[in-house]
């Protein structure tokens, strides 16, 4: 216990809570207009599926630009393209698709700037990432419901403003330019292998979240709750890697979430375990590619981000309806991160 | 089940032809774009390991 509240005792640990918020207030704003676009329509799937190959994608090459131009204001940038895009859906402006396309890339900016401020301030350490992540969750829950109901979208604008106090501050924490100091992979396998490899369990991870049976979740109230264990899942993985070491719990959680994902169907306290189980690896995989690329954090971020894109685009066309079916694949999907993690996180770490 | 949504709704195929040609044009160039920065990154280690070895 003592390992893990030292873990809050980290150097610029504030980086992670500051953009913890920025996330949090993001995710809202982008999934308020979703909402209120998509609502119950069933045809207008595509809508996500731009959004996300926008927000996901971008943020390679996006991150890469960032990694090389460390002056450059990434996240205010962000923040700029993400109000005009929502001023511009709210007074119904342009087009849905182009306001879509604002706040989608102006999400992807402020996701590398968070990612390049707490990578770069947390001194090899993971609490920073992982608590930057898990805003993203209570966020998502957050806008989702806030945007089917009749909130004025200039209130959601102000929301959207606080954050400049935020990132300003966080900016300031973004000094040390030099290699990081990540190393949790074995040296014996090439760079390029283990780039492919963590993109792998971050698709699988992706297309299995989507496929969690839970039968349970059928109230706002369960789905509040589903969320907000994905957003302590995700900063829990950081800061348990960090207090007992990378390895044990990328491996632990990945077993250990298997049982209780598959019993816990009609369960909700059971399921609810298991989703805290199966968020945890979040920031293992991105310590996995900072690990490779060690100069551009911002390429390693977006990569997994695009990791995550490969693996939700299944669930855009088709579903495994059949519980059994689901639960195998859910158990061979999760084996195969377990070989991986094993394999490629180096002993000790 | 989306996809035969997409097949038996012509007005809907319609609606979203621009913008998912846009996202397929996107992708490509996206990927391409970060494929190039990887192999840039990895050979840039791979010198500097090689830098490292020969300083050994």
């Amino acid at each position: 216990m003592r390992k893990i509240l030292n873990v809050f005792k980290e150097e610029n640990i504030v980086t992670g809570y500051l953009y913890f918020y920025i996330h949090f207030v993001v995710e809202v704003i982008c999934f308020f207009v979703l909402a209120r676009l998509v609502g119950d329509s069933p045809l207008l799937w595509f809508m996500p599926l731009f959004y996300d190959a926008l927000a996901f994608c971008s943020q390679g090459v996006i991150g890469y630009v960032s990694d090389r131009f460390p002056n450059l204001k990434v996240g205010i940038i962000g923040l700029v393209l993400l109000i005009v895009g929502f001023l511009l859906f709210g007074f119904n402006l342009v087009s849905s698709y182009i306001s879509v396309m604002l706040v989608g890339l102006g999400n992807a900016f402020i996701h590398v700037d968070g990612a390049e401020v707490t990578l770069h301030s947390s001194k090899g350490k993971l609490a920073h990432s992982a608590i930057f992540v898990s805003g993203g969750s209570f966020g998502v829950i957050t806008g989702k419901l806030i945007g089917s109901s009749s909130i004025s979208f200039i209130l959601i604008t102000l929301l959207g403003l606080s954050t400049i106090p935020f990132i300003l501050l966080a900016d300031t924490y973004r000094e040390d330019r030099s290699c990081l100091e990540f190393n949790c992979v074995k040296k014996d396998y090439k760079g390029s292998i283990v780039i492919i490899l963590a993109m792998i369990i971050v698709a699988v991870r992706s297309y299995m979240g989507y496929g969690i049976p839970t039968s349970w979740n059928k109230t706002v109230y369960q789905a509040i709750i589903l969320y907000v264990f994905m957003g302590l899942g995700k900063a829990l993985g950081g800061i348990l890697a960090d207090a007992y070491g990378i390895k044990k719990v990328a491996i632990l959680s990945s077993l250990l979430a298997l049982p209780f994902l598959l019993i816990g169907d009609n369960i909700m306290v059971v399921s609810l375990i298991g989703v805290l189980f199966f968020s945890m690896t979040m920031a293992i995989t991105l310590s996995m590619l900072v690990s490779v690329l060690k100069h551009s954090p911002g390429l390693a971020f977006g990569l997994t981000t695009i990791g995550l894109f490969l693996g939700s685009v299944p669930v855009f066309f088709f579903r495994i309806s059949n519980f059994f079916v689901n639960g195998a694949v859910i158990v061979i999907l999760s084996m195969i991160c377990v070989v991986i993690f094993k394999k490629i996180l180096k002993d000790g770490v | 089940m989306n996809v035969i949504k997409f097949v038996f709704y012509p007005q809907f195929i319609k609606s979203v032809i621009v913008p998912f040609i846009f996202l397929l044009i996107f992708l490509l160039i996206v990927f391409i774009m970060v494929y190039s920065f990887v192999k840039i990154e990895l050979s840039r280690i791979e010198e500097e390991r090689g830098v490292e070895y020969e300083e050994k």
